[in-house]
């Protein structure tokens, strides 16, 4: 399988910039999800793929195909960019048979007779719909549904395949199954995919690779770990998961660790910079709920100690969420131990607390 | 891959004419069906002599003699206080029933409201007929209560107000069906606040209610009006004997009676009426367009609440009975009774005289049974026509990423806002000018172009909204399936829009069926069609068969909304 490679991709509707300059290689065979805010840009950029928006500027290839490039004046119709695309509202055909929606992109390539019965079955089994290939849409599930639209997008083998938060009509279990199920096909047929994700929890759970984007503009791209552990800027950090942001300054710039005053908390903080910082320049530092430390030995190293009170507790089965005030700060912790007494002392690992350039305001 | 058998190999099917020639192609046969026939008729008007004689310059004199004639300005005159008189009283009754019917608890509400429809859903000239063999001043009821009752004839149907009572008898339903679809549309629970304020029923209704269908009203009204300066069937029936002349008898009767005939003038006048009408409904979109404002926000709307009308329950029942009475069922009994006996007068009992002589007048007489048989093959061929056309057009304009495709979404409504009569002298002009043999017009196709033209909007209105309610992924699922932009729209689009397209062949049919004003400057022997045989033939003095002849085009009208209504669910007034 190919792989992808989009640069410079840009489109407006009328003076509103749905996607600004984006760029994204996604390695062949790899399931590369886009992810971000309502309006960010991500159907654009799928259905720019797919060929069916009309980008004003970049390029979009797949392998050796170029399948849009403005300035060579190149922009092959949907039809023949062999783009298998499952929409998010599904777009099974109801006139159609399962086996007829499926044997549709067969038939437009003349596929005929026993061949394409036997495409057809095949793709049908590969979706686990085998037995229903008589049946109409409306006696499907919406679980069966999309799989129909994915046999569909998958019976003629397409270069790419594209799927536009295909889980988002279906309920929680559901979608956790489909998930699986899903990314084991994907990785099972090693065909290069990109997906629009409708949480993060579907693109920190199946993806090899997360595009985060926002405003039209790529922000960061990385596997989930980098996106969790490591995001790119404070936008990135505060949309993915939870994160606790604290305002301050500078103190001290250091070439490892930087000291932060932050307001309301009597002792700096040392903290990781992800870009050189200038002494007195405002910074935001950000620390995951999850890698603060409740009660921590007193020799443990590396770690800002800061006393805070429980402010208030939410179970949360496997695990409690606490809500916790650090001077004139507000922490949020999460941790599987119980905090007994109303005062702890914290840990904020120095290595996994972030310093971002910049104020509260994440542009 | 987990595959055993080999992958799939094929090569794309094409269409053989790219999408983008399609659609220019269509989009320039919409346009030149729809916008080119004004062409010939605003050339005509400014042009000396008729366009089918040599010679001729450009003049201003057609428009110079129409505004410097006195009869022009009387007919104006007459058409404007017609066209006030219905819109005032279609909107005040329409609205009425739109209340009466979903917001009170009048008794038998259900039956009344689908069944003062029926001036909707059959044709109009039969019913008109009905109308004036009952009360003209020679009609049956006219004339029985002159010789069996003390009371007074208050109406006059030969007079101004006369005709716009028989107008406002049709147009009121319109009114409703309108004013019902906002009253329907709107929240109750908006209702209920002014009630728990402390406000009496009617006072909320007055308030609160008619306030908020007021776009639908103003609507309604636009529409009313624009339709009664057009109407001619009306002040041709009625009109003629008290030579009351309107916009639409005057340019008949110059084009027709007058000798030598005043093309030139009734062109000029044609595009006088034409630029009027086209003016009005551009106001009316600017006022409604800006419905936003009435528009109802927020929360879930709760079902409409009754209005009880104690006392006046029952008073108010008697009186919608009568009205529908004297409105639908003597009109229409009269319309039977015309077609069904030898002579209907009161001093003979009807029933004695009853006969099918005047059916089989209609069978006998060629003009009549081809005006039969030339109607239906107009609606059904022309239907089906019109209905594939409209199909394709409104893909190109709502599902197509063509550059002109908004062009075609404003041209395909806008043959609602061109009156009949336009219609049918731009396409005389139109085959004067690219078919001097006269081979078009001496054939169905002249006029079935005509009314497949006319009707354009009607079957649009009915089928757009079914196609906005298919989701375009679907269609965008054909394309990155492979199929190119036509492949889509013949695999998919159309399969999935094949009740749609049912609905609106049977709008169509029933529309052509009984169109006839376009017909007026377009039929030769031979191409009669049922409506302009019906008026031609009552205007001579042949009651009867002009009456049997309505009723089988009522007939013909009822059976197949019948057999829409079971196929394809077709509702009158969509
Ligand atoms: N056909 C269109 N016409 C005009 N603006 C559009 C159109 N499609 C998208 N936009 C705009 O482009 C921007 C990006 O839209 P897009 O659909 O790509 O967002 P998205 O990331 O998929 O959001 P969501 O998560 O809500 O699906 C939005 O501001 C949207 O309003
Ligand atoms: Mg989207």
């Amino acid at each position: 399988m190919p792989d992808l490679q989009i640069s410079g991709l840009t489109k407006a509707f009328d003076d509103n910039v749905a996607l600004d300059d984006v760029a994204i290689h996604g390695k062949d065979g790899e399931l590369l999800t886009l992810l971000g805010p309502s309006g960010c840009g991500k159907s654009t950029t799928l259905w720019s793929i797919a060929g069916l928006h009309d980008p004003d500027r970049g390029r979009i290839s797949v392998g050796d195909a170029v399948l849009f490039d403005r300035e060579q004046g190149i922009d092959l119709p949907p039809e023949a960019r062999e783009c298998g695309v499952v929409f998010q509202s599904y777009a099974v055909w109801p006139n159609m048979t399962v086996a007829d929606n499926v044997g549709y992109p067969l038939k437009l390539r003349r596929v005929k007779g026993a061949e394409r019965a036997d495409r057809v079955r095949e793709v049908l089994d590969l979706v686990e719909l085998g037995d229903l290939a008589e049946r109409y849409p409306h006696q499907l599930s919406g679980g069966q549904q999309q799989r129909v639209a994915l046999g569909r997008a998958l019976a003629f083998p397409p270069r790419l395949l594209l799927l536009d938060e295909p889980f988002s009509n279906l309920d929680a279990k559901l979608r956790e199954r489909a998930r699986t199920w899903l990314r084991d096909l994907q990785r099972e047929i090693g065909i290069t995919t990109v997906f629009v994700a409708h949480d993060q929890d579907e693109a920190l759970s199946m993806s090899d690779r997360i595009v985060v984007m926002d405003h039209g503009v790529v922000r960061q791209v990385g596997t989930p770990e980098e996106i969790y552990d490591a995001p790119a800027d404070l936008f990135v950090a505060d949309f993915i998961g939870t994160i606790n942001l604290l305002e301050g300054h500078v103190l001290r710039p250091n070439r490892t660790h930087v000291e932060v005053a932050v307001p309301g908390i009597s002792d700096p903080l040392l903290a990781a910079p992800t870009q050189p910082l200038a002494a007195d320049a405002p910074v935001t530092l950000a620390v995951r709920p999850e890698t603060i430390v409740i009660d921590p030995a007193p020799d443990q190293a590396g770690l800002n100690r800061v006393d805070a009170t429980v402010v208030d507790r939410s179970y949360l089965g496997d695990h409690v969420r606490y809500r916790l005030q650090a001077g004139s700060v507000t922490l949020t912790v999460q941790t599987s131990q119980t905090i007994v007494g109303s005062t702890v002392a914290l840990g904020l690992p120095i290595d996994r607390t972030l310093a971002y350039a910049g104020g509260g305001d994440r542009g | 891959m987990t595959a055993a058998t080999a992958l799939p190999t094929g090569r794309l099917k094409h269409s053989w004419l790219p999408a983008w020639v399609t659609q220019y192609l269509l989009w320039a046969g919409g346009l030149i069906l729809i916008v080119g026939p004004i062409i010939p008729v605003v050339w005509a008007s400014l042009w000396s002599t008729p366009l089918y004689e040599a010679g001729g310059s450009l003049t201003l004199a057609n428009y110079q003699d129409l505004l410097t004639d006195p009869a022009w300005w009387e007919a104006v005159r007459n058409s404007v206080v017609f066209a006030v008189l219905t819109t005032i009283g279609s909107v005040a009754l329409g609205t009425a029933m739109a209340v009466l019917f979903t917001r009170t608890d009048l008794p038998a509400r259900r039956f009344f409201s689908s069944a003062l429809l029926v001036p909707v859903i059959i044709p109009g000239l039969p019913l008109l007929l009905g109308w004036t063999a009952m009360y003209a001043p020679a009609g049956y009821v006219t004339r029985w209560i002159d010789e069996h009752t003390p009371l007074p004839i208050f109406w006059d149907l030969y007079s101004v107000p006369g005709m716009a009572l028989v107008s406002i008898g049709i147009a009121a339903p319109v009114v409703y069906l309108l004013a019902r679809g906002a009253l329907a549309s709107q929240d109750a629970s908006l209702e209920m606040a002014a009630r728990s304020a402390g406000a009496s029923p009617l006072r909320t209704l007055r308030t609160v209610t008619i306030p908020l269908v007021r776009p639908a009203l103003l609507n309604s009204s636009m529409i009313v009006f624009a339709l009664s300066l057009e109407v001619l069937g009306l002040p041709l029936i009625l009109g003629t004997s008290n030579d009351i002349q309107f916009v639409s008898t005057y340019l008949y009767d110059n084009w027709l009676n007058v000798v030598p005939s005043q093309q030139g003038l009734v062109s000029a006048g044609a595009v006088v009426l034409l630029a009027t009408v086209t003016v009005l409904l551009l106001i009316r979109n600017r006022l409604t367009g800006d419905v936003a404002r009435f528009h109802t926000v927020g929360g879930k709307t709760t079902s409409a609440a009754t209005v009880k009308l104690g006392g006046a329950r029952w008073p108010l029942f008697a009186a919608t009975a009568a009205y529908f009475t004297a409105v639908i069922v003597i009109p229409l009994g009269g319309l039977l009774l015309t077609a069904f006996t030898t002579i209907l007068t009161p001093s003979i009992d009807p029933w004695t005289v009853l006969s099918t002589t005047h059916f089989q007048k209609v069978v006998d007489d060629p003009v009549f049974s081809r005006s039969i048989t030339n109607s239906l093959t107009i609606a059904i061929v022309g239907g089906a026509l019109a209905t594939v056309a409209i199909a394709a057009l409104a893909i190109v304009a709502h599902r197509s990423s063509f550059r002109h495709r908004t062009s075609l979404q404003y041209a395909m409504v806008y043959p609602r806002a061109m009156p009949g009569l336009v219609t049918g002298m731009a396409f005389f002009w139109s085959f004067v000018i690219l078919d001097p043999s006269g081979a078009i017009r001496a054939s169905l196709w002249g006029i079935g172009i005509a009314f497949a033209v006319r009707s354009l909007a009607l079957g649009y209105s009915a089928f757009y909204p079914q196609l906005a309610s298919l989701g375009e992924d679907l269609d965008r699922a054909a394309r990155t399936s492979g199929a190119d932009w036509w492949t889509a729209v013949k695999t998919v689009l159309f399969k999935l829009l094949r009740p749609a397209m049912g609905v609106s062949f049977v709008l169509l049919f029933v529309a052509m069926l009984s169109d006839y004003d376009p017909a007026v400057f377009l039929v030769t022997p031979g191409t009669e069609v049922m409506g302009l045989t019906m008026l031609k033939l009552w205007i001579a003095g042949s009651a009867g068969p002009v009456a049997a002849l309505g009723v089988i085009q009522v007939a013909i009208t009822l059976v197949v909304l019948g057999f829409g209504r079971l196929l394809f669910g077709v509702r009158p007034g969509a």
